[in-house]
């Protein structure tokens, strides 16, 4: 499970809320740790494309 | 493992003493094991990847050193006896994070500054040994459930 994450911002992370204009940074959505210590994390690019990454061990 | 600690303070009401308010703060850290092979989906950069890819591959840095700080405001219930004093809580919060994050790859923005992530809900369950009339051992059990929202770029 995670948040999704607002996809926002004419300025490089001043903006947050839904899909407000065009955002010209990444943003992370919902890095979170789980009993285990994996962490899905869910990259929005700046073209608004997204990559997840399931279960990351952290240390 | 990083050192994960906390403060907690409550204030148990002379009217009804099974009842109190708690104000609550973990803190802990993160850092991802960026050699780790894990699943992945989407693209990166328009490339497609998939079924998996080395972390190290999309992050040259993603970590929480600075902390993952979370501040609960809650409630507590408990049932007073002589020695032993079991206890529930519930507390509701905001999670505030230390983001230090940069992609790997030519000109990435580092990330490095501390946002307000999002909402953290938290529930404890525990017991408290009385030693004396000003001193008592307690443990529990608690569990934490923040949303994290991050921006990344924002120093340059």
């Amino acid at each position: 499970m995670f948040c999704e994450a607002s996809r926002a911002g004419r300025k490089r992370g001043a903006l947050r809320g839904p899909d407000w204009g065009r955002r010209t940074g990444d943003a992370l959505a919902g890095p979170q740790t789980r009993g285990e210590g994996g962490l899905d994390i869910h990259l929005i690019q700046p073209n608004g494309t997204n990559l997840t990454l399931k279960d990351v061990p952290v240390l | 493992m990083p050192p994960y600690w906390g403060l907690r303070g409550t204030y148990w009401f002379n009217a009804n003493p099974n009842w109190g308010v708690m104000f609550d703060y973990n803190y802990t850290k993160v850092v991802t094991d960026k050699g780790a092979v894990v699943n992945v989906s989407g693209t990166r950069d328009g490339i497609s990847l998939g079924p998996t890819d080395r972390v190290g591959n999309t992050f040259q840095v993603m970590e929480f050193t600075d902390g993952l700080n979370e501040f609960y405001l809650g409630g507590q219930y408990r049932w007073p006896h002589e020695r032993w004093t079991p206890y529930l809580g519930f507390g509701v919060g905001v999670s505030v994070r230390h983001v230090e994050v940069r992609r790997r790859g030519p000109a990435q923005p580092y990330t490095f500054d501390y946002q307000l992530a999002g909402v953290d809900v938290e529930g404890l369950v525990g017991l408290e040994c009385h030693i004396g009339p000003h001193v008592s051992l307690f443990g529990d059990y608690k569990l934490s459930f923040a949303t994290n929202d991050t921006d990344l770029g924002r120093l340059a």
